[in-house]
């Protein structure tokens, strides 16, 4: 299966890459008052205005400081109006599935996200 | 009676004659100018008569009174014998009164008593015999007064020439001390000067190591003298090589910074393919999602997509080996810059020291040259110095000598003192010893009853 990898405070993650819909350096983001937590704010993509959800928060390790500027993970399908901030390069590669929740990528087990389910506690998270 | 009266008289040893003799020729010329008389002889034949007289009156008076013509007879023996025995009393009691009285006054005279009036009335024997001896007994206290007064003034001669002697025997033994001091002195003033003298020999010694010793200051004043010249020539030329050097550092410093600038634009241009790497590897990621949307039809534009974000990751990488050595060789140059400018001010600094050295070699060369004089003006000084310390060494010897002397003349002194007090002694002890005789003659003196 296809998919994007990066690393986040030196935790190998993985996402399916149907799940995306592009990879772009990251711009500048505006916060918008009373938004969850896990919400850096609004950005500008091609005209239109993402919510960009922060990875760090998610995965409980929001100390990690942005490698270079970061990428913004820009979701496809019914997620489009929703990005990822990766602090980190963002590679693409193919993987084997391995365990519940688990692809191997290069021989290197890494965690697969589901971004839905993300989205989903983005916007639940406190 | 007293018991000074009961003392006997003793002789004298050692009475002066003269007062013996002038007493004496008193007492003779005295006794000469007395009168004899006969008085005595007519005494005796009055009563010789006026007895017979008186017998032959009895013997015719009684024979017409008593008619017994034995008891006439005794009668006249007895009147006879009465009247006989009356007159030779009445004799004899004028002839003997004055001899008892000269008898008592004889023995109050001996027992000392020479106060006693002698009675010298009358015209008879006797009265001539108490004549004499009154003249007797007044040469007698004449001579006895005279030689009282004669001991005692020996006496108190005796005595002040024992006080005399003392003090003059006190003031001996504070010159002996004296000369004994000096002696002592004299002594302490010989080895005092020795020693002065053995100093002033040091000194001599001392003088002529400090000759030795200026003239090898002068020696290697003179050598200093020399190297501080060829000193100073080395440090000018070191001045010049550092100002040499000093430019060419001054040309490795540009070169530095124009190296750093091209360094800085390499970097630069790392940076920006970087960036372009970047870009390409995030291109190619999306152009790998788009490929994975439209299916299968696109899977060999996936297999390019997938080429070119590998060659944009290798760029990436030789951008970063690239952007960590020009890294690596602009820090290198900049350290070198700091080197060079830190160079540069040793530099300035080494040819400052070096200029100061070298005017410090001047100096050494000015110091040199006034030690040299010094120097020469210490051997002169010292030449004087030994010349004055010979002289001081002569003057001490004199000074001995002149102590020596004192010396043996205070010892001589000394020795004329302990002669002296021994004269003093024994003319001290003769004093005692006439003291003690006039006093003994004081004492036997003192025997007789003389008058006040």
């Amino acid at each position: 299966m296809d998919l994007l990898y990066f690393q986040i405070g030196g935790a190998p993650y993985a996402i399916p890459l149907e799940a995306i819909a592009d990879v772009s350096p990251a711009g500048p983001v505006h916060p918008v008052p009373l938004s969850p937590p896990a919400v850096l704010g609004l950005a500008e993509r091609r005209g239109r205005a993402i919510a960009v959800i922060d990875l760090r928060s998610l995965l409980d390790d929001p100390e990690t400081e942005a490698r270079g500027a970061g990428n913004v993970m820009r979701l496809a399908g019914p997620l489009e109006g929703a990005a990822l901030f990766v602090p980190a390069e963002v590679f693409s590669g193919s993987g084997t599935p391995a365990t519940s929740g688990h692809v191997w990528i290069d021989g290197r087990l890494h965690a697969l996200l589901d971004a839905e389910a993300l989205v989903k506690r983005a916007a639940t998270f406190h | 009676m007293s018991k000074e009266r009961t003392v006997r008289p003793r002789l004298l040893p050692a009475l002066p004659g003269s007062i013996f003799r002038r007493g004496l020729t008193n007492a003779k010329g005295g006794g000469a100018s007395f009168p004899r008389g006969r008085a005595v002889q007519k005494k005796l034949a009055a009563s010789f008569l006026l007895v017979t007289l008186l017998c032959t009156a009895v013997a015719m008076a009684v024979p017409r009174v008593q008619t017994d013509p034995m008891w006439s007879a005794v009668l006249v023996v007895c009147l006879d014998l009465a009247i006989g025995l009356g007159g030779a009393w009445l004799v004899s009691w004028l002839v003997v009164r004055r001899i008892k009285q000269l008898a008592s006054a004889a023995s109050l005279i001996s027992s000392g008593d020479l106060t006693l009036a002698v009675n010298v009335d009358g015209t008879d024997e006797t009265a001539d015999l108490a004549r004499s001896f009154s003249a007797m007994l007044v040469n007698l206290l004449s001579v006895l007064t005279e030689v009282k007064n004669g001991a005692e003034q020996i006496y108190s001669s005796a005595l002040t020439l024992s006080r005399t002697t003392e003090e003059v025997n006190t003031a001996t033994a504070g010159i002996a001390e004296a000369a004994q001091s000096i002696a002592r002195g004299a002594d302490a003033q010989a080895h005092d000067v020795s020693r002065t003298s053995a100093l002033t020999r040091d000194l001599k010694g001392s003088a002529d190591r400090v000759a030795e010793a200026a003239t090898s200051v002068q020696e290697a004043a003179e050598e200093a003298s020399l190297r501080a010249t060829t000193g100073a020539a080395a440090a000018r030329r070191a001045a010049d090589g550092i100002v040499e050097l000093k430019h060419a550092v001054d040309a490795s410093a540009d070169a530095v910074e124009g190296f750093q600038v091209r360094a800085d634009e390499i970097g630069k241009i790392v940076s920006f393919i970087v960036s372009l790497a970047e870009q390409t590897h995030l291109l190619a990621i999306n152009a790998t999602i788009e490929a994975a949307r439209a299916g299968d039809e696109a899977r060999g534009f996936a297999v390019v997509a997938e080429e070119v974000r590998r060659l944009a990751d290798h760029v990436r990488g030789f951008a970063d080996q690239i952007g960590s050595v020009t890294d690596e060789i602009r820090g290198g140059s900049h350290i070198l810059a700091r080197s060079i400018r830190e160079s540069v001010t040793a530099a300035g600094a080494a040819r400052e020291l070096v200029e100061r050295a070298a005017s410090s070699f001047d100096g050494v060369l000015d110091a040199t040259r006034g030690t040299t004089d010094r120097s020469r003006a210490i051997a002169r000084s010292v030449d004087e110095q030994r010349l004055l310390a010979r002289q001081v060494d002569e003057a001490l010897e004199r000074i001995v000598r002149i102590a020596q002397e004192n010396a043996r003349g205070t010892e001589e002194t000394s020795t004329a003192t302990i002669g002296q007090t021994a004269s003093m002694n024994a003319l001290s002890a003769s004093a005692h010893e006439l003291a003690r005789t006039s006093d003994q003659m004081k004492i036997l003196i003192a025997t007789f009853r003389l008058r006040d």
